[in-house]
């Protein structure tokens, strides 16, 4: 092989890694998009909750040695669980013409759960199992590392799931009509206030997942993963267009690709830089986002 | 069928109901007219359980559903088709009409389909587009979904919000003529209009709002005679 392909052979290789990992930002982006398309804000305690829910998981881990997909769906329930506390806390009792107090609401919700691990672990990071992590798919020239080949099946199953939820079922109904028109849903006898209180534990519940899924790829849980976990969500949120789903898919899994492949060539500590400038890029050049309308409400 | 007694509701910071008597009698189509402002659609959202009212009451069938959710409302037997049409834009005609029949899914699925067919057989015009977004279809045919999907919560009492907004005057008479099939069948209608010409063709009995309050409630011959009315809504050379 010439030498060209040598050079490019790694580059490849981490942006693969990097769109597999990727998967994770994605789901962490579809909890926020799904939150603002049902209710017209953003809940900041999203990427937070997710940790949060990993770190309760931690129990099954240590208390019964679970493995670790038992693990990670702990992490689900937990998250869903505290994805309905945050409901109850910071939207469901705030006049809805106050964006502004849910936001602050939320992002002190952010600040106590991450107060709340620190104090619970003595702000030292905890190991959290992976699954197989020692497995190499040799795809010559490529390498597939087994744990992000399963983060990828793993978050691609998720979405499978919540796409048939909310395309083929009852409850999909109800959140797509609460989201797209909330005074006709009513109308329909849909309630709206359920319908965004099961729209927090579902979200929560694949927040929960990601988060899991994190610990699990670093191999430790720490109380730092959950603000860098927040602005890449909210980065993928904005680059996939508010409030679209598909969008949060596809940018979450360019995130990856892209900040993997800088930090390839630049290192770890340059890496978000990049990431930033390419938000910057989004912002200034297509600020509705891959998906998003100009204007969405009317 | 429907009582409603001295409503006063804000909206936002306005009085838009300053104690409105109205009712609508059973297998009757009842009209409210009125000027923009009036309070019409203030009305029927207070009555349909969008608004809560400061003072009042609302009476249907002899249940109290003043302070109903709408949720409650729509389970008795009352549906609002809403000023605006407001479909669901990126929800299928198909899904629009199954929201309607939302309440009834997890009692009866079978008949709620069932249901379904059936009004996709009604109006031809929907059944056409059946797969299409509901954000795609024209003002006519939003307006039409916007009816069936309140047809398939099986009310007993409908209320429309000003069907004729906005729609060519060919469309207006083919509404209209829904309105009076769906009476014929049992349906009591209130219908809020700005169209006191239409109106006239098909209500039975009007009302007319004015800043608030009952201006006038008659019959559409004491309505046709009234002065007021004459020189405001159906012009000076009288309908």
């Amino acid at each position: 092989m010439s030498d060209f392909w040598w050079d490019v052979i790694d580059p490849i290789q981490s942006v693969l890694d990097g769109v597999m990992f990727g998967s994770i930002y994605a789901l962490i982006g579809i909890g926020f998009t799904l939150i603002f398309g049902v209710m017209h804000k953003i809940n900041l305690a999203y990427a937070a909750a997710s940790i949060g829910g990993a770190y309760a998981s931690l129990a099954a881990f240590q208390l019964l040695s679970a493995p670790a997909l038992v693990v990670f769906l702990c992490a689900a329930v937990a998250s869903g669980v505290i994805g309905y506390a945050v409901y109850i806390c910071c939207f469901r009792f705030i006049p809805e013409h106050l964006p502004l107090a849910t936001l602050m609401a939320s992002v002190g919700m952010l600040i106590l759960i991450d107060e709340v691990v620190v104090h619970a672990t003595a702000g030292m990071p905890e190991p959290y199992p992976a699954m197989f992590d020692d497995v190499m798919i040799d795809l010559e020239p490529f390498w597939v590392r087994g744990d992000l080949l399963m983060i990828f099946v793993l978050s691609v199953i998720a979405m499978m799931i919540l796409l048939y939820i909310l395309y083929r079922t009852r409850l999909g109904i109800a959140t797509r009509a609460v989201a797209q028109q909330p005074a006709a849903a009513q109308l329909c006898g849909i309630g709206q206030q359920n319908t965004n209180a099961v729209t927090f534990i579902i979200t929560g519940a694949l927040g929960g997942l990601a988060g899991a899924m994190v610990g699990a790829s670093v191999g430790i849980l720490s109380p730092l993963l959950a603000l860098p976990l927040t602005v890449k969500g909210l980065i993928v949120t904005v680059i996939g267009g508010l409030g679209s789903i598909p969008g949060a898919i596809v940018a979450g899994l360019l995130v990856g690709g892209f900040e993997n492949v800088f930090q390839y060539f630049r290192g770890v500590t340059e890496r978000d830089i990049y990431v930033m400038l390419l938000l910057f890029v989004f912002l200034t050049f297509r600020p509705q986002g891959l998906f998003g309308r100009m204007s969405t409400r009317d | 069928m429907l009582e409603v007694q001295g409503l006063v509701t804000n909206y936002g910071m306005i009085e838009a109901l300053k104690g409105v008597d109205i009712s609508a009698a059973e297998g009757r189509i009842t009209c409210v007219l009125g000027p923009n402002g009036a309070g019409k659609t203030t009305l029927l959202m207070t009555i349909a359980g969008l608004l809560r009212p400061r003072r009042g009451s609302v009476t249907f069938e002899g249940r109290d559903i003043t302070a109903a959710s709408s949720a409650a409302v729509v389970h008795q037997g009352l549906a609002l088709v809403p000023e605006n049409r407001l479909v669901f834009p990126d929800m299928t005609v198909r899904e629009n009409l199954v929201a309607g029949a939302y309440t009834r899914l997890a009692r009866n699925r079978g008949e709620a389909m069932a249901d379904l067919d059936r009004m996709l057989e009604r109006f031809p015009v929907l059944n056409a587009r059946v797969n299409a977004n509901a954000g795609t279809l024209s003002g006519g045919e939003q307006q039409m979904l916007a009816v069936a999907r309140a047809l398939m919560t099986k009310p007993r009492c409908l209320l429309m919000d000003e069907p004729s907004l906005g729609l060519a005057p060919l469309i207006v008479a083919e509404v209209f003529n829904i309105i009076r099939e769906l009476n014929e069948d049992g349906v009591t209608i209130l219908l809020v209009e700005q169209n006191a010409h239409m109106a006239l063709t098909v209500a039975h009995h009007f009302f007319l709002l004015d800043q608030g309050l009952v201006a006038f409630d008659g019959d559409p011959g004491a309505m046709a005679e009234d002065e007021v009315i004459q020189r405001a809504y159906l012009g000076s050379a009288g309908g």
